[in-house]
């Protein structure tokens, strides 16, 4: 008679400590599907995706613990604030949403090297999670590539 | 034979040239005042809440539910498109049972003027209005009149605030008014009374060419004639409201800079004070990290 085979009860051991540290550390995926021409580039510090257009266009994702333990007015109106002390000149704030999640979308500009900038940081907050999908550029470039991005950051998907 | 059509016909068309005689609607269901600051509530007047694509509409024509706006084609000024895309649609929305919801979903479109006087010195009054004619043509506007100490542009109204932005920085502002006019109800009013009248004037033309006797031919000219008059001056009328919400006006003055007008130039407050929070990964964000690929 076959009995089932069983696990060493080291190798269960390891592997429940294992996902308890990964979910401990809030590793889990924070990514938008990349927009059309974009291509998908190493995150790099601090962000979980990065995609690039061929002319220089970014939009990156970043996945922070939610703490201080706040709602989406709170950590937009952070972000806000944040923003306009750097300078961003705040151009428009609207809802938006991404695989049923709500999120609240900050647009600004901003002049770099003598060219204008256009920079858009949609937020999402989970009871754990605060997450940013940025995405920036030159103007004139970032214009072409704004209705492309839209439909990536509605794509976002928290795993 | 073709007296009881005429007459039918003579007789509608002077009632629909007879409502033509009563006067243009009002200029303006709406007129307002609005500050042009920097932040988000000034621009509640046209966007607030704005659909995914508001950000393509031009500032002359916003939607209704929705704060700014920069992009999609203004009303064009030609007369034979006498409405913007999709406006003729809409304008018959509007006269069916249903006003309303309808009204609610279209375009408005807006007429922006601003005036705005700087303070400059005498010496560069004719420096400043050359800085200005530049602007203009910068921006894809032109200059609409001129003299020593007053300009009048035209510039496109995605461009609006940009243009006065650039404006202030030629001088000292001692004051600006922007004002918005709300032109939506009376150009879609006029597009729908011009469909009547070309459809008047259709049945006018078959008549004509029934017309048995040289009496007829007399009598349905007369009222042609009058329905042509009627439709040019509703073209002509939505050919200016259109130009005028695709170009906004910016009248600027020039005044002396002496120090009796400086000192009556309060200075703005400063902006509210804010406390940075202790969240190191909020000052990760921003254009110039996101836009760092080697890291």
């Amino acid at each position: 008679m076959h009995s089932l085979p069983t696990c060493k009860p080291t190798l269960r051991l390891v592997a429940v400590l294992a996902a308890g540290l990964l979910t401990l550390s809030g590793c889990t995926t924070a990514r938008v599907g990349p927009p059309h021409g974009f291509a998908v580039i190493e995150p790099g510090e601090g962000y979980r995706f990065r995609a690039v257009s061929p002319d220089g266009v970014v939009v990156a994702v970043r996945r922070e613990a939610n703490d201080p333990k706040g709602d989406l007015a709170f950590w937009s109106g952070a972000l806000d604030a944040k923003l306009r002390r750097d300078g961003y000149r705040a151009l428009e704030a609207r809802d938006v949403e991404a695989k049923g999640m709500k999120g609240k979308q900050l647009r600004y500009a901003i002049d770099r090297g003598g060219r204008e900038h256009s920079y858009w940081v949609s937020v999402f907050v989970t009871p754990t999670a605060v997450v940013t999908v940025e995405a920036g550029g030159d103007h004139e470039l970032f214009a072409r590539e704004s209705e492309a991005l839209l439909r990536a950051i509605a794509t976002l998907d928290l795993g | 034979m073709l007296r009881r059509p005429l007459v039918l016909v003579l007789l509608a068309s002077t009632l629909v040239i007879g409502c033509g005689a009563a006067g243009l609607p009002p200029p303006s269901s709406f007129e307002s005042r609005i500050a042009m600051d920097e932040a988000y509530g000034s621009r509640k007047l046209v966007a607030d809440a704005a659909p995914a694509d508001a950000e393509a509409m031009p500032v002359g024509l916003a939607r209704p539910a929705a704060p700014m706006a920069p992009g999609a084609a203004p009303p064009s000024p030609s007369p034979a498109r006498p409405l913007p895309q999709g406006a003729a649609a809409k304008g018959k929305q509007v006269s069916s049972d249903k006003p309303q919801a309808e009204e609610e979903s279209k375009e408005h479109i807006i007429i922006y003027t601003a005036n705005l006087a700087l303070l400059v010195e005498p010496a560069s009054f004719a420096a400043s209005i050359d800085a200005m004619v530049d602007l203009s043509a910068r921006l894809g506007g032109f200059v609409a009149r001129h003299d020593d100490r007053t300009i009048t542009l035209r510039v496109p109204s995605a461009r609006f605030r940009e243009s006065l932005r650039d404006l202030e920085k030629l001088g000292d502002v001692q004051s600006r008014s922007v004002e918005a006019q709300d032109v939506t109800e009376e150009y879609f009013d006029l597009g729908i009374r011009m469909k009547s009248l070309q459809a008047t004037r259709r049945r006018l033309e078959e008549l004509l060419a029934r017309a048995a006797n040289i009496n007829d031919v007399l009598q349905v000219e007369e009222q042609l004639a009058r329905v042509n008059g009627e439709v040019d001056r509703i073209e002509g009328r939505m050919r200016f409201l259109a130009s005028h919400a695709a170009l906004s006006t910016i009248h600027v003055s020039l005044l002396p800079r002496t120090a009796s007008n400086l000192q009556k130039i309060v200075p703005p407050p400063p902006p509210p004070r804010t406390i940075p929070l202790p969240i190191r990964w909020l000052s990760a964000l921003g254009v110039d990290r996101l836009l760092e690929l080697s890291r």
